[in-house]
Formats: structure tokens, C-alpha cells, sequence
């Protein structure tokens, strides 16, 4: 039998907690009213409905009053206009945002919501649509379809494995993908656990809705960021982890913080959960989940079949894996990051292994480049001894000395020729890393470059998040003893982002409305945003504390 | 000489793209392989390839003190020196 994940919207059960934000404690009663009322508007129409929300009470009420009208779910993973129109979220977008983005419904779950009475709803259908987006290999979004049934399946080998979330469900991740709907969302409704509406952020925050012992639901992204002085007292009852692969480095560092190794979860919006571990022990073997039959394909690559992911046959999952006699695996390099350099085959992990395991690398990412003849990069954040080392030796030099380090282990052509220094490697809002985010590092000589600590680049519009690092060639001689970045060198990094990004190169040096408010100084953590006035002009503003500090815009070309 | 030496620090920084690093920044003598530079195998390929195109000399790859010449951006300028004076007196 499978888990009733709508057991709270019958009679009987609407005083029951289902969410907390702020003071604010929002009943099923609350829930039920909101989406009863929604879901009379959405009857009225037929086709898919996106829904888009900040808040998982009210994304909750507009999920089940989409369901219950009958209609097909499609879950945006962010509201940036250019990809929600790139995606086909017009006017049937169902949203908590401020204005409700172009007039679609706005959905507004209160405390009061049930003053009205008891409202009542349809059941959700197991055999409901929700579908995810995900960013196929060429980078756009590619619509992959669940059912309520596949999804409540999995809720169930939570339950089995985990029992229910314990004390309330903190959360550090989205529930528009697939992790967080399931673990932040549907998991908590299933175990009759509250949950905070509200996805937290900031460790501090973190810390304290954790204060009397609550499950958190994370990602790399955020467990490899853990600030010191941050702790859990009393211990989490759980954390969890996926998106990615969570270091070695990061799952020590967090088990040192919080008290417990975080139990990661391997798999995909389209195989679903696959398998489990954590890293108390080494060699970190993965459990397959329950119902989940895993097994190795004629090239050695891991595929899966489960009731999870939508299909009879088995998927394949890309990585290589090894098996122990239990049936438990390890994962080995995948297959897909094989790259041409100078004509030989590169694996990118086994670079990445080796990387890793030099002295002083606490991270390593490695990535084709492309240019006259492919080139490889490598991206490596440092420990602290190495990274005194690299300030005495110089960038150069220092790469150098890793490259040799690696001929013990590699072959000529395996060794990075290029070499990029951060505190962290850049990782996109779901801690996974993404090829072209790596290789915007590269677009020009390090020392043009301020780190880039996030980025965000759609269609018409960009975002990174930059801090502006003291070694910046900008800041040298100008001026000695007050170094201040360089108009010259905001506009710079500007086209160089934007080259980056959309392959538009500055024609000559022709700008417009150019101010510089404030100055902008080494060690600083700056926005830069652009957006693209067709082929011709990009504009470009840089924020400081939500200030703006300088703006204006350079014509482009193609 | 400077003036040699001079071309061949930015023959090596094109040559291998090296972009943290300025022509300026190598020491003539300093070592440009194992310490000092740490340039490799696969450097030195190409610097050889290079330097013939350059300045129009041979380099002979079973030449035993092939590493010497190597060894620093002075001692290549000697060795592209000696290399030219050689070649002309044989035409």
C-alpha cells in the first residue's frame, strides 16, 4: 500500500500544524481553505499550471489545488523572467510573488485562512502530473514528468528507512526541484511533522530554528559554507544532503559542527532517489533505497530501475561504479566528463581525483577549454599553509610546482595548463557545479578577473556575485596606499562577463550613462548585473549592500 | 645578448600563453625547468618547436647536453647564438 500523503485534508484533521513562518502557525484548515479557493478558479481552465513560490504553505495550497483541479504541475526551479518565459510560464503562472508576475494568480496561505470554516477539497489523484525542469546537456530546460503516485512512493521508502522527520523540518533548499519537494515537503506531510515555510539561508538562522531539535534538509552548497562558531545544540535529529556529492572535506567539517555526518542522497529528477550514505565510515559505500534495483551496464556505467523513476526499463545513471557482495556501491569517475585534449581522451574526475589528493588542495575542479586546440583548467580552492605558499611563490610558479607534483600520476596531456585560485569553487543554486560557470573563470588572465562567487546568466540578463580580490592587477598603483578599483576596469570586467556569457564582444570603447557613485575597494563583495538591450548595447549596474555604485552601458557587438 | 635574451622571455610567455606571469618576471638566469619556473616536457617541446621556427636554427634531439642548453633563458641565448654562428660558417 502507499503512503496517504492526504490524510491531513480530511475532516476531522484541520487543526493539525502543518507549517510555521515567523509567528505565524498555519493549520490544514489554513492550507485546505486557500487551495479549496484556487482550486475552484483552475477547474475553470484546462492545460499545465506552473507554480512558483517562495513559501512552501503556499506552495503546498497551490499544489494541491492544481492537482485537485485536475491539472498538469510544472515547477519552475527559479523566477527569473527570461526563464520563465523561455520556459512557457505565461499568464498560468500560480505564484506568492509580490504582484503575482503579470497578473497570474497570487496565493496567500494566512492563519486566518480558515476562519471561513472548514473547507473541502478533492483528493489528489495518484495518478496526478508534476513535472520539473532540468537543464538537459545543452544547457536548456527539458521538462521531466513525475506522478503523485511515483513521488508518494518514494515518501514511502523515507518512511520506511527514516521513520518521520523528528521534531520540525528545517530547510536550506527549494522545494521546486525534486529533493526539496520530496524531503522539505512531502516527508514532513507524510510523518505528520510542522515545517518552516520559510527556506533559510543563513547558517545563524539556521542554527537557531535548530535550537530544539529539528531535521535539516540541505545541500553541498550550503554544508561546505558551514561559518565557524556555528553548532547544533541539541544535535539535529537529521540532516540531509543532495544535489551533488558532499566532499570529503565538507562532510568531516559538518560532522566537526553539527554534531553528525549528513546522510546524502544520490539520484536525479529523472531516476529519482537511487541510493544512500554517509561518510562515518571509509570507504562511504551508497545503499541503494528500498524498491531500487541497481546494477552495472555492458560499459561499466551504473543504470537503475525503480518505481521512482516513471519508466519500466532501467536508466542509466553515467557513473561508473563498483559493487560490493551486499549489493552496496562505490562510485566511481563518470563516463560523460571524457574530454579530447590534443587528441587524447582526459577523464576530468580522474584530474580531479589527483588534484584532490596533492598536498595542500582541499578542492579541485577540472574543465575543458575551449580555444585554438581544447586545453584543460583546473579550478582549486587551497588549505591555509598552501595557500601562504602560493602568495610567496606567485600564481605561475606555484601551478607550475602542482603540475610536476601530478607527473607522478598523470600524463602530459592529463596535467591542467591553466590554473584558477578560489576560496570556493563556484557551484550554481543547487550546489551542483556547471561547465560554463567553470569556464567563465578562464575568460580572462586571473588577475583581470575578480572571484566570482555565484553567477546566474539567462537569456537576457546575468547576475554574478563578485568579490574583488586585493591581488587584482586593477588596484596596483592606483592609488598607492588607497587602492580603489578603476573605472576603466569596472567597464573591463563588465564586457568581460558579458563575453563570457553571451559571446557579444565590446566594439570599441563607445559607452553611455556611465556613473560611478561610490568607490569600490580590495576585499569588497560586489554585484554585478547585466542585461542585454538586444545584440547592440549591454547595460551593466554593480550593487553594493543593495546600493547601486556604479552603472551604465557599452555598445556590443556580434 | 639582452637583447636575445629579451626576445626569447616573451617567445616563452607567448609560447606557452603563460598569463600570470610577464617576460619581465624570468630571471635569465633562472632554472626554467624542475625548480625556478617549472616548466615541463611538454613546455619544452613546444618552446623547441619555437625557437627553430624563430630563430631559424636546428635543434638536434639526440643531442646529450640537449638539457643544458635548456636550463635557463641565458643559456639558450648562448646556444642559439653558438647555433647561428656554426650554421653560418657552413654556407
Amino acid at each position: 500500500m502507499t503512503v496517504d500523503l492526504w490524510h491531513f485534508l480530511r475532516r476531522g484533521d484541520s487543526d493539525r500544524i502543518i507549517a510555521m513562518r515567523d509567528e505565524e502557525v498555519l493549520s490544514a484548515g489554513d492550507i485546505c481553505a486557500e487551495a479549496s479557493r484556487l482550486s475552484v478558479e483552475l477547474a475553470n481552465e484546462q492545460g499545465p499550471v506552473f507554480l512558483y513560490c517562495e513559501d512552501t504553505a503556499n506552495f503546498l495550497a497551490g499544489f494541491i489545488a492544481a492537482l485537485a483541479a485536475g491539472r498538469e504541475v510544472r515547477l519552475p526551479g527559479h523566477a527569473a523572467p527570461a526563464y520563465l518565459a523561455e520556459i512557457g510560464a505565461g499568464r498560468e503562472l500560480l505564484t506568492d510573488l509580490e504582484g503575482g508576475l503579470g497578473g497570474a494568480g497570487v496565493i496567500a496561505v494566512t492563519q486566518a485562512s480558515a476562519a471561513d470554516g472548514v473547507a473541502r477539497i478533492e483528493m489528489p489523484d495518484a495518478a496526478g502530473r508534476v513535472c520539473f525542469f532540468t537543464s538537459g546537456t545543452t544547457g536548456e530546460p527539458k521538462l521531466c514528468l513525475k506522478t503523485v503516485g511515483q513521488l508518494a512512493a518514494e515518501v514511502e521508502a523515507h518512511l520506511q528507512l527514516w521513520g518521520a522527520p523528528s521534531g520540525k523540518l528545517v530547510s536550506t533548499v527549494s522545494h521546486q526541484h525534486i529533493y526539496g519537494l520530496l524531503f522539505r515537503l512531502l516527508w514532513p506531510l507524510a510523518g505528520g511533522t510542522p515545517l518552516l515555510a520559510r527556506r533559510q539561508e543563513i547558517w545563524e538562522q539556521v542554527a537557531h530554528h535548530m535550537a530544539d531539535g529539528a531535521c535539516l534538509v540541505s545541500s553541498p552548497a550550503h554544508l561546505s559554507r558551514i561559518p565557524d562558531g556555528v553548532a547544533f545544540d541539541p544535535p539535529a535529529s537529521r540532516i540531509f544532503s543532495s544535489g551533488g556529492l558532499l566532499s570529503a572535506v565538507a562532510a568531516k567539517d559538518a560532522a566537526a559542527k553539527l554534531g553528525q555526518y549528513p546522510i546524502e542522497v544520490l539520484g536525479s529528477t529523472e531516476t529519482g532517489g537511487v541510493a544512500w550514505r554517509t561518510q562515518a565510515e571509509t570507504p562511504a559505500l551508497w545503499t541503494p533505497l528500498p524498491a531500487v534495483e541497481a546494477r552495472l551496464d555492458d560499459s561499466g556505467a551504473l543504470e537503475v530501475r525503480s518505481p521512482y523513476t516513471g519508466t519500466d526499463g532501467f536508466l542509466p545513471m553515467g557513473d561508473r561504479a563498483s559493487f560490493e557482495e551486499d549489493g552496496r556501491f562505490t562510485l566511481l569517475a563518470r563516463l560523460d566528463r571524457v574530454v579530447k585534449i590534443e587528441g587524447k581522451r582526459v577523464s576530468l574526475p580522474r584530474v580531479e581525483e589527483a588534484l584532490r589528493d596533492l598536498a595542500g588542495i582541499s578542492d579541485a575542479a577540472a574543465i575543458d577549454l575551449p580555444g585554438k586546440s581544447t586545453t584543460l583548467g583546473a579550478v582549486v580552492s587551497l588549505a591555509p599553509e598552501a595557500q601562504e605558499e602560493l602568495l610567496r611563490l606567485g600564481a605561475f610558479r606555484y601551478s607550475r610546482e602542482l603540475r610536476t607534483a601530478l607527473a607522478d600520476r598523470l600524463e602530459p596531456m592529463e596535467r591542467p595548463r591553466f590554473w584558477r585560485f578560489v576560496t570556493h569553487i563556484p557551484e550554481n543554486a543547487q550546489g551542483k557545479r556547471v561547465a560554463s560557470q567553470l569556464r567563465t573563470l578562464f575568460a580572462a588572465p586571473a588577475r583581470d578577473l575578480p572571484i566570482i562567487l555565484r553567477q546566474q546568466v539567462g537569456d537576457a540578463e546575468a547576475v554574478f556575485e563578485l568579490e574583488l580580490n586585493p591581488d587584482l592587477r586593477w588596484f596596483e598603483g592606483h592609488f598607492p596606499g588607497r587602492p580603489i578599483l578603476p573605472g576603466v576596469a569596472q567597464l573591463h570586467i563588465a564586457s568581460l562577463l558579458a563575453e563570457a556569457s553571451w559571446g557579444s564582444t565590446p566594439t570599441g570603447h563607445e559607452m553611455s550613462r556611465v556613473k560611478f557613485r561610490r568607490v569600490m575597494e580590495p576585499g569588497a563583495q560586489v554585484r554585478l548585473a547585466l542585461a542585454r538591450k538586444g545584440d547592440e548595447r549591454t547595460e551593466f549596474r554593480y550593487l553594493q549592500d543593495d546600493e547601486v555604485v556604479a552603472s551604465g552601458s557599452f555598445r556590443t557587438g556580434k | 645578448m639582452d637583447e636575445l635574451e629579451r626576445r626569447i622571455r616573451h617567445l616563452i610567455v607567448e609560447t606557452l600563453n603563460l598569463e600570470d606571469i610577464a617576460a619581465e618576471d624570468i630571471d635569465p638566469e633562472e632554472a626554467l625547468f624542475g625548480e625556478g619556473l617549472c616548466l615541463d616536457s611538454i613546455d619544452a617541446l613546444e618552446i623547441g618547436v619555437e625557437i627553430q621556427k624563430t630563430f631559424g636554427i636546428k635543434v638536434d634531439p639526440q643531442d646529450e647536453n640537449l638539457a643544458d642548453y635548456f636550463a635557463s633563458v641565458r643559456e639558450l641565448a648562448r646556444f642559439i647564438t653558438r647555433q647561428k654562428g656554426l650554421q653560418e660558417q657552413a654556407i
